[in-house]
């Protein structure tokens, strides 16, 4: 009778397995889901050097219609941590930490594999173990309460160089709507731009990553480095998450050579991982309606380029959502940081305001101001290798006037087609521009000028 | 503005004619015909971009006997100039950019689409690229034609990276396929990797309407053109079919196979035009088409030019179609 009492008290919270296999998997995107697995041979390749050159370490990635492969040679999971880690969903409080590392949720691997397949293969090599997991995730997601996966073959006596150690995750049935992704269309294309960008700092340190077979070259990061535009630099600590270890927070904020739009505006970086690219919007403090502001993105801002690093032993601490694919806003490290992010961008949003004010002033349309020309001769340089200072300062620039003439004025307006062909005609010219000019200058010279 | 190659004195009368491009709008209007397995000619509509010749209209009016006909026209300050222009009346002018009046037109019949672009493939083709491929009825064909010449480069420091990078900033980075690099554009580098991203987007672009097609409807994309060419600069055109299973039934595989420059595959062909007298011309022409494909003779004549002869003598300008 009690038992009955206490199951009527009792309700069920217990999660489901299609909550893992088809809802946690429609908040990533695919490629995001595959740049998580390189990530973790990212964090493999960590374990294995620190701080030292990734040189010799590889990821290979393979995807086709049929097949989706990623191949390792970061070190391998052993046995025990797949046994009691890296297979659960969700990072329990006693998981060993990884200094520095980009996995922290304990999510990504399950969520990716769940997004590609219907079958997979896990097969993982360490020095002293290797092992193979095969999952039917239709033949799992049948047994309800079972939450384990069943080792195909274990050894935990084997001795193994440790060239020869790493992970193997093969996909042995792509989902269908995966499948057609991995046809004819851009989605190559994507997959190698979102690793170039998101593993900008494990390619610059050496790790080398291919794509079908094509190597992915590294992208530094650059900034224009002529000493009169150098950028902003502030490096700091924030304190971490609940007596956390500190978060290191460095801000560059300077000016890049193209004004290609999509490399201007804040590229955030968590423990060296791209999560945020080209940030314009509000998270980053553009177009704040506040006293200080700073404007709206423009187009007059493509050169600016600004790069937020934040670094902590304890991934917990960093500002970033569970597919690392955008900020949690509300961190207070975060919130902390874009104080400072806005004050450095101030003085060269300023700058830019006044490139835009100079490029209007100057009447030869192929003739450039002192600032343009400046920006035009300036090279670029990887912003870790470029000397910085507290704040950009805009250059003291005496704006030539006499070469380039008096002070001009634009004008625009709009009359009748007809009666403009007719002035052109008259005129003798076969421009809108020249009868403008004409037609201003007869009048100027007939009633003004003296 | 592109430099032109210098031109030797012999060969300027040719470029004038612009002879390749004449032959690929021959060659694309002799495959058009093979349409008529999917319904008569007649009752396909024609949209191009007929500029102040129209000849692309002409042809495929006297020749296919199209008379539904649509020319995209930009210049619109000069309206009265482009209508007295027209060289039938059944031609539409629709003014404004492609990007503007493509999604405002009906396209309620098959229609042959031939998109001729003076410059380099960019976002804005490829936006067309996914009107057409969101709508275009099944039985359709559609072609775009872009410059292809690879940027010149900084001659005090040339680096081919300024390709890449300026390939990027036309079509977008998560558009350049992973093996295009800076070296890959040179010579006709440019035009292969133009190819492959039109591709990509046809191939995406499918991917996305079929996704509210149901099953007997779905769309699948038959590449035939990827013509390479150059009068003056490098230009290339590619394109093809869209099908569903119905039309696709309609013209078997072997249907296009006997025309060499279609390119169901990823090669692509090169137009090459001779350089030759008319009475060079006119000896040829009599012993063709049982010289081909060797060309043996005459021995005086340069073998390379009887050669190219031999492979577009069909659709080779001849005097009396210099465009007056």
């Amino acid at each position: 009778m009690a038992g009955n009492a206490d199951d009527k008290l009792t309700v069920n919270a217990n999660p489901t397995k299609m909550l893992f296999i088809s809802m946690l998997t429609r908040d990533i995107a695919l490629v995001p889901a595959i740049i998580d697995l390189a990530d973790n041979a990212c964090d493999g390749a960590r374990r294995l050097r620190g701080d030292r050159s990734l040189k010799g370490l590889s990821i290979r990635i393979e995807t086709s219609q049929t097949h989706f492969k990623i191949a390792d040679n970061c070190g391998g999971i052993d046995a025990d941590t797949a046994r009691n880690y890296a297979f659960r969903f969700g990072r329990d409080e006693d998981t060993p930490p990884l200094k520095h590392s980009i996995g922290q949720f304990g999510v990504g691997m399950k969520r990716a594999l769940f997004k590609l397949a219907s079958a997979f293969r896990v097969k993982s090599t360490t020095p002293t173990s290797r092992f193979v997991i095969d999952v039917d995730v239709a033949v799992w997601a049948k047994d309800r309460d079972n939450w384990t996966f069943k080792f195909t073959s274990l050894d935990e006596s084997a001795k193994i160089p440790e060239d020869d150690c790493g992970t193997i995750i093969e996909v042995t049935k792509l989902k269908p709507d995966v499948a057609a992704e991995f046809g004819p269309g851009h989605f190559e294309a994507s997959l190698k731009t979102e690793l170039q960008t998101r593993l900008q700092q494990p390619l610059a340190r050496g790790l080398s990553v291919t794509l079908n077979g094509v190597p992915i070259d590294a992208e530094p990061l650059r900034v224009l480095a002529d000493k009169r535009l150098s950028p902003a630099f502030l490096d700091a600590e924030y304190p971490g998450q609940s007596k956390g270890k500190p978060v290191r927070v460095r801000l560059y904020c300077g000016l890049g050579a193209s004004e290609d739009r999509a490399a201007a505006g804040w590229h955030v970086f968590c423990n060296g991982r791209l999560v945020l690219e080209g940030d314009k919007s509000e998270q980053t403090g553009w177009g704040e309606k506040r006293k200080t502001a700073i404007p709206a993105f423009h187009p007059q801002y493509n050169h600016f380029r600004g790069y937020a690093y934040f670094d902590c032993d304890d991934a917990g601490s960093l500002p970033w959502n569970t597919t690392k694919t955008g900020l949690n806003a509300d961190s207070a490290v975060y919130r902390a940081a874009l104080e400072d992010m806005m004050r450095l961008m101030r003085p060269v949003i300023d700058f830019l305001n006044r490139l835009k004010e100079e490029k209007e002033r100057t009447q030869d349309p192929n003739g450039q101001g002192p600032l343009a020309k400046m920006v035009t001769d300036s090279t670029e340089k990887a912003v870790d290798h470029v000397a910085t200072r507290d704040v950009f300062v805009t250059p003291v620039v005496k704006q030539v006037r006499g070469a380039a003439g008096p002070v001009l004025q634009r004008i625009q307006y709009d009359r009748p087609l007809k009666k403009v062909r007719a002035v052109m005609a008259q005129l003798g010219v076969s421009s809108y521009k020249a009868a403008g000019e004409k037609t201003f200058d007869y009048y100027y010279n007939a009633e003004v000028e003296e | 503005m592109i430099a032109q190659p210098p031109i030797r004195s012999f060969e300027q009368f040719n470029y004038a004619l612009r002879p390749a491009k004449n032959i690929e709008r021959k060659m694309m209007c002799e495959a058009f015909a093979r349409l008529s397995r999917i319904q008569p000619l007649t009752r396909y509509r024609y949209v191009g971009m007929g500029s102040k010749e129209f000849c692309d209209f002409s042809l495929i009016h006297r020749q296919l006997g199209v008379s539904d006909m649509v020319s995209i026209e930009q210049c619109k300050e000069e309206r009265t100039r482009f209508k007295f222009n027209r060289p039938y009346s059944c031609i539409r002018m629709r003014w404004g950019t492609t990007h503007e009046v493509l999604p405002l037109l009906k396209w309620n019949r098959r229609c042959i689409v031939w998109l001729d672009y003076e410059g380099w493939l960019d976002d804005s083709i490829l936006g067309d690229v996914r009107t057409l491929v969101g709508c275009l009825r099944s039985g359709s064909v559609f072609v775009i034609t872009v410059k292809v010449k690879p940027g010149e480069l900084n001659p005090e420091e040339p680096d081919p990276r300024q390709r890449y990078d300026e390939l990027v900033i036309r079509v977008g980075k998560g558009r350049v396929p992973p093996k295009v690099t800076g070296v890959t554009l040179a010579k006709w580098g440019l035009a292969d990797a133009s190819a492959m991203i039109t591709h990509n987007e046809i191939e995406q672009a499918i991917r996305n309407r079929n996704g509210k097609l149901k099953d007997v409807d779905r769309l699948s994309y038959v590449p035939l053109f990827n013509i390479h060419y150059a009068d003056g600069a490098q230009m290339a055109s590619f394109g093809g079919l869209l099908v569903n299973a119905m039309d696709h039934a309609r013209l078997n595989e072997t249907h296009f196979a006997d025309l060499p420059f279609i390119s169901g595959d990823d090669s692509p062909y090169l137009i090459e035009s001779p350089v030759l007298t008319h009475r060079e011309i006119r000896l040829l022409d009599t012993g063709l088409p049982a010289a081909l494909p060797n060309m043996n003779r005459p021995a005086w004549m340069p073998l390379a030019e009887r050669r190219k002869y031999g492979k577009v003598y069909r659709y080779f300008p001849s005097f009396s179609e210099v465009e007056t």
